[in-house]
């Protein structure tokens, strides 16, 4: 096994395309993990629906043997970390198992609002940052901006960073140079007790949980009877091996070193990411420093379309979670939409995978409802209460305080955006908080803003007004009064529970008419007339009409035609199944998100 | 009483393809002979199908109007011989406006056709245009009263939504129709989707084409001036003066058996409903080799069909029998029951005197139920 001494371990981090992915898979070749012929485009994004957004959501650990330029032999642990704003918490628990952190910076960009949200993850935890300016082989490459950024903006010194292109390949060994003289080598106590920080884990049906684990101190081996410190489950480990990036089994796992166990474990969620895994026998007496828990944050219903579904979908998601620890369910029951399940989310993004996994994988029909954020209630008679379903939100003149989550944003831009930036951030109910320049025409920007007026299209809207230049990270800052009040839409005067929202006060006018105008849209034409009203309590906002349908025949029926329009008239009732009936309505999918189709 | 059978014939000959057609239908009549021969086979082959007589006979199209009397003659002889006709049979033939000269209409009785369904479908030249019919106006209204010089029963066609109609000009025409005697109207809605030029006609021309409300309200005008001027709707799109209702449709609405012969032509003998195949080389091959020609054959589950029977039973005005209706709906999930009393509870269904019917408004949104119905 490794001398800890020649074991270095590292993260890369870097913005939403920086190049981060790019950048390892070359790592990857030139550590000879994989020819460039074996090389499946971005190996570590090996979930489809990562390859196909393009971004990594789970974090993934690869073993690779370097020999640097002085001839010395090392192991380098690679631990991807996602690369989306939802995922930051997954980000920390990466940065968590490793002592350096590549910071990765586009030479045609500079650095950006995740730069530095990621830069302050890994300083936060005692990081070493190998600072790489990445993308040097464009012709719109700018080394010595990026490099003036890193120092101005982020505060460390980043003379001697490395100039890669991951493309080309160009710097990459330069890089690794970096990753072995400047981050230190793991330490720990051979001889144990047993330590290893679990960090990630996932479930398939063939050898239950696999754990990732770096450890501490120590050794893992076959055979060795374990368990979860502070938890009372022990098993016997099976394997122990690393990702190279195949899975290739070791004797074990010494101290400094990366890989995962099996140990027969059957339920993802004995194996809690940040806790700390020892030996049942001779358990360590401290826990290594985990990370906190991570909270959903945004929060909707999933309703089956068709309620025979309802059991399938608790499986489905059961399934889900084995292998995504933060995303939390529970089973809610709504008037309107019957038996489904409040579920909890890091973001819009992960809802929106979670959703697409759910239907794609499990070919499962569902309603989603609009996301909210978890509010903080406390009723006249002193209570507080966590509200995250508007369903729940008590009645007005029960509500002493209603307090909403809210952020500190962080937003680089170039400054010829900032106008439309600020409006934007003021129209989101945005204090300002500061405004810096670093360099020339290059602003950050720090806004206060309230997680609601965040989680459904800021980042989309902020792309806009800024031609796609300004980026965006956020971190949770507390809860703050607001003037909030739950609007409910009504269809044919039937309060529908399940579409209701919170929204502030001096909104809900405008959100309301634009609401029912865009369900007008998206219902269709039914065999009577469908109203939409928009409502706070007993008061109508807004009203919107569907005429009823007039004509849905088939002219002619005939002998040879009856097979014919009988499938026809299949058909028209397929398209309907993917509708939900909401009393004598059947409403689209896409309904119960209208709000967020309106500005 | 026991219900007789019917019989149909295809004759899939056209002189030109309209515009908005979905039948088998080819131009051109040099497959005519073989395609006759093979048809009076198939009758002889399938003689044991259903007890004769026959009550009626309906030559459907293409455009059998078309064709060789000579033709039509041996085919008419056939089921003669093979099951006999009832003393006051209905013998139908389709026909093109064009083709009832004098000397045709004069054949055609001579071979004991006694009913025309008349493809007119507009009383304007300006609407026949982009249906791309061969008649004009003129002589769709020499042919309807030739007919009925003759003593024939006609029948006439008419279409609502034809690219560039009014509410006017469909008015105007069926009245027309109606004080010059016709005992009978089929009204259709145009349907475009399947035909490529009218959809790229749309496309180009909006607003010529009627919206389905549009379409809607004339289908209600249409029922309006049928009534008043003696024709009460029997059916969907069918209309006609008591007595003159299409005593053949009327098989396929109640699940009636009807022998049929030729390309596409669809037999149902009470609990099979079989299919002939739509190529006529290939139907002429099968029918010479094996004396049939079925491509396709359906038995409905006992409970599809009997939701059958109360789907096309709602076609009709007289509707079904409330049991029967009642019968049908138990055999739905849950949410499809509930559906349909929504369906009635939005006035689409009613129950009047122990029989379930479509409303008017129900009419035009007969697919909403049924579709519940499948």
């Amino acid at each position: 096994m490794p001398d800890p001494s020649r074991i270095r371990n590292f993260s890369i981090v870097a913005h939403i395309d920086h190049g981060k992915t790019t950048l390892s898979d070359r790592i990857l070749e030139i550590t000879g993990a994989l020819t460039a012929r074996e090389m499946r485009e971005q190996v570590l994004d090996d979930n489809p629906i990562e390859q196909e957004r393009g971004i990594t959501i789970k974090a993934r650990a690869v073993s690779l043997k370097y020999r640097s330029e002085d001839g010395q032999d090392w192991v380098l642990n690679l631990i991807d970390t996602p690369g989306h704003v939802d995922f930051t918490y997954e980000v920390s628990r990466s940065l968590a198992a490793c002592e350096g952190a590549v910071l990765v910076v586009d030479a045609t960009q500079g650095v950006e609002a995740q730069t530095l949200a990621n830069a302050y993850l890994a300083i936060h935890g005692d990081l070493t940052i190998v600072p790489c300016i990445n993308k040097v082989d464009l012709p719109s490459a700018v080394p010595e901006m990026a490099r003036e950024q890193i120092e101005e903006v982020i505060g460390i010194p980043a003379q001697h960073a490395a100039l890669t292109s991951g493309k080309v390949g160009t710097g990459v060994r330069d890089l690794l140079e970096h990753i072995v003289h400047d981050v230190p080598a793991p330490t720990g106590n051979a001889a144990g007790p047993l330590r290893a920080l679990l960090f990630d884990s996932w479930f398939d049906v063939y050898r239950g949980v696999t754990c990732l684990v770096r450890v501490k101190d120590g050794a893992i081996r076959p055979g060795m009877k374990i368990k979860m410190l502070g938890m009372d489950l022990v098993s016997e480990v099976q394997e122990v091996g690393v990702f190279t990036p195949k899975a290739q089994v070791v004797p074990e796992l010494t101290v400094g070193m990366v890989g995962y166990v099996i140990a027969g474990i059957k339920d993802l969620h004995s194996t809690k990411i940040g806790d700390t895994m020892t030996e049942a026998e001779r358990p360590a007496s401290e826990p290594l420093p985990g990370f906190q828990d991570v909270k959903p944050m945004v929060f909707a219903s999933i309703f089956p379309t068709e309620s025979d579904d309802y059991e399938d979908l608790r499986d489905a998601m059961e399934k889900l979670r084995l292998n995504d620890a933060s995303f939390t369910f529970e089973p809610e029951s709504s008037t309107a939409l019957g038996f489904g399940f409040r579920c909890g989310y890091l973001g819009l993004l992960h809802l929106e995978i979670v959703q697409e996994r759910l239907e794609r994988e499990f070919d499962l029909s569902l309603i989603t409802t609009a996301p909210s954020v978890p509010y903080r209630v406390t009723t006249t008679r002193g209570e507080v209460l966590e509200v995250s379903n508007p369903v729940k939100l008590p009645e007005t003149q029960l509500i002493d305080v209603i307090e909403e989550p809210r952020i500190l944003a962080t937003i680089i831009t170039k400054d010829e955006y900032l106008g439309g930036i600020l409006a934007l951030a003021e129209e989101r109910r945005g204090r300002q908080v500061s405004l810096e320049y670093a360099g020339t025409q290059r602003a950050v920007l720090k806004y206060d803003l309230p997680l609601n007026e965040v989680i459904l299209d800021f980042y989309d809207k902020l792309k806009s007004v800024s031609r796609g230049y300004a980026s965006f990270d956020y971190q949770l800052t507390g809860y703050a009064p607001a003037d909030l009040v739950k609007l409910d839409v009504l269809i044919n005067s039937e309060p529908v529970d399940a579409l209701a929202f919170i929204v502030h006060r001096d909104k809900a006018q405008v959100k309301g008419r634009a609401l029912v105008e865009k369900m007008k849209e998206m219902i269709p034409q039914q065999m009577f007339e469908v109203i939409i009203q928009a409502a706070i309590g007993a008061k109508i906002l807004a009203r919107s009409t569907v005429k009823a349908l007039r004509k849905n025949v088939l002219a002619k029926c005939y002998g040879g035609d009856i097979t014919r329009k009988r499938k026809l008239l299949e058909k028209q009732k397929e398209g309907k199944k993917r509708m939900k009936k909401v009393g004598r309505v059947e409403l689209p999918q896409e309904a119960f998100l209208a709000v967020l189709k309106v500005d | 009483m026991t219900t007789r059978p019917g019989a149909y014939v295809h004759v899939p000959y056209c002189a030109h393809r309209c515009s908005y057609c979905s039948f088998v239908a080819v131009t051109g009549r040099e497959t005519e002979r073989e395609y006759f021969d093979a048809v009076v086979a198939e009758i002889g082959a399938r003689a044991g199908e259903v007890p004769g007589p026959l009550e009626t006979v309906y030559l459907g199209g293409g455009t059998p109007s078309f064709a060789d009397p000579g033709s039509l003659a041996r085919v008419l002889g056939a089921l003669e011989r093979t099951w006999g006709l009832v003393a006051d049979a209905e013998v139908t033939a389709e026909a093109n406006p064009d083709d009832l000269v004098p000397e045709r209409l004069d054949a055609l009785v001579r071979l004991g056709v006694n009913r025309l369904s008349v493809g007119v479908q507009s009383l304007r030249d300006a609407e026949l245009a982009p249906l791309e019919r061969r008649h004009d106006a003129a002589s769709a209204r020499d042919a309807v009263r030739l007919a009925l010089n003759r003593g024939l029963r006609v029948s006439a066609d008419l279409m609502i939504g034809i690219p560039g109609q009014t509410r006017e000009s469909l008015l105007e025409g069926l009245s027309e129709l109606l004080s010059s005697g016709v005992g009978h109207v089929s009204v259709y809605l145009l349907e475009i989707e399947k035909a490529p030029r009218l959809v790229a006609l749309r496309d180009s021309a909006p607003s010529l084409f009627a919206a389905d409300d549009e379409m809607a309200e004339r289908w209600e005008r249409v029922d309006d001036a049928c009534r008043a001027a003696g024709l009460p709707r029997y059916e969907t799109s069918n209309w006609a003066r008591p007595g003159e209702e299409s005593r053949h449709n009327l098989k396929y609405w109640r699940r009636e058996p009807v022998v049929a012969f030729g390309v596409s032509a669809a037999s149902f003998d009470g609990l099979v409903r079989r299919t002939n195949g739509g190529s006529i080389p290939a139907y002429v091959a099968a029918v010479r080799a094996t004396g049939t020609a079925f491509v396709a054959e359906e038995r409905l589950p006992s409970e599809a069909a009997l939701r059958e029977e109360v789907l096309l039973g709602l076609r009709t005005v007289v509707g079904v029998a409330a049991g029967r209706f009642t019968e049908a709906v138990d055999t739905l999930p849950p949410a499809d029951r509930a559906r349909l009393s929504d369906a009635a509870a939005a006035g689409l269904l009613e129950t009047e005197s122990g029989r379930v019917r479509l409303t008017r408004a129900g009419v035009l949104l007969s697919n909403e139920v049924f579709a519940l119905l499948l």
